[in-house]
């Protein structure tokens, strides 16, 4: 009985020691794909180092210009979009011609679902009518 | 994007302070969602000035020690029944693994708070092995503290761009993981040893 249990727990060292092999494996592959990651926003420029500061925190944000429009997308609401371009509540639904009683608290997607509207061709007007006001303003 | 991220930030978007509690309890206690990446996008929206940043910061702390401390107490009520009945107490495994977080509790359960799925799955057997509460509380809140904070700051400070960091975020919390699952799996295999040769 002894023996048996002696067999047992050698071979269950056995497997963990495969484990932690087959772990430290992925580990590294991990790690390699880590630093690939790191090297491409790096390069992307999305990555400052001289930036990194803990005042970082409570800089302000540059105002979005119209160029920034094409950042909207269909999982936003009527209100992000709004306070993200600083723009009047009214806008969108008239521009949009918007008759939901949700807006402006309401998805985007939901509101092209419900309306059984095209999505991109809606996505677009959505930017278009965002960047003629911020041209506007 | 994600299936299941982009409802989430709308969910988000529309309740704000009570969606974020919600997500990151219920991601806490075992449901595999993508926080970190929600978490990401979060600090933007709040650089962009839609939510307050400290709000949110206590919120999601609070949401995932709540979560951490449901797995902890439910496997501390009924962890020894339910072992008992799916007769798991016979493994061999669980015995060395149980030994493992009593013995190195405060190494665990402080990084597992920074390996994803891996952090409800410590705090439930740290419950079944009956880890003090205290220390797993003040445990579990530091390593929130500093997960949560530094999800949000890099939010935070690449506004836009957080979706370009959440492939990062995700390789990182899995090294943690695979790292911390290596040190437990070692520590198991020194007491096997130390068990064979009888030293």
């Amino acid at each position: 009985m002894v023996v048996k249990n002696k067999t047992k727990t050698e071979n269950m060292e056995k497997w963990i020691r495969l484990s932690i092999l087959l772990f430290a494996i992925i580990l590294i592959v991990l790690f390699i794909f880590f630093l690939k990651q790191y090297i491409i926003l790096k390069k992307a420029d999305i990555i400052n180092i001289r930036e990194t500061e803990i005042s970082s925190l409570i800089k302000s944000h540059n105002k979005f210009s119209a160029q920034d429009a094409d950042i909207i997308r269909s999982w936003m609401t009527f209100d992000y979009i709004n306070k993200l371009f600083n723009i009047s509540q009214s806008y969108l639904q008239t521009t949009l011609n918007i008759t939901s009683s949700h807006y402006p608290k309401l998805v985007v997607s939901d509101y092209i679902e419900d309306n059984k509207l095209d999505k991109n061709i809606f996505l677009q007007s959505l930017i278009s009518a965002v960047k003629g006001y911020i041209n506007q303003h | 994007m994600d299936l299941i991220l982009t409802p989430l930030l709308s969910f988000v978007l529309l309740y704000k302070y009570v969606a974020i509690f919600l997500i990151i309890y219920i991601a806490a206690i075992m449901v595999p969602l993508p926080s970190n990446a929600m978490l990401l996008a979060i600090g933007a929206f709040a650089s962009q000035g839609y939510v307050n940043f400290w709000i949110v910061l206590a919120i999601a702390i609070l949401g995932n020690v709540l979560g951490d401390v449901t797995d902890y107490s439910l496997t501390r009520k009924y962890g020894d029944v339910v072992i008992k009945k799916l007769r798991l107490d016979k493994l061999v495994f669980l015995e060395y693994l149980t030994e493992e977080i009593k013995k190195d509790a405060t190494v665990t359960i402080f990084f597992t708070r920074f390996a994803g799925s891996l952090c409800p799955v410590v705090s439930l057997l740290s419950g079944l092995v009956k880890v003090p509460f205290k220390k797993f509380l003040l445990l579990d809140f530091v390593g929130n503290f500093l997960e949560q904070s530094t999800a949000l700051v890099i939010g935070f400070y690449v506004g836009n761009s957080w979706n370009a960091f959440s492939n990062i975020i995700n390789l990182f919390v899995a090294i943690v993981a695979f790292a911390v699952i290596i040190f437990i799996l070692l520590r198991i295999q020194k007491r096997i040893l130390k068990r064979i040769t009888g030293k």
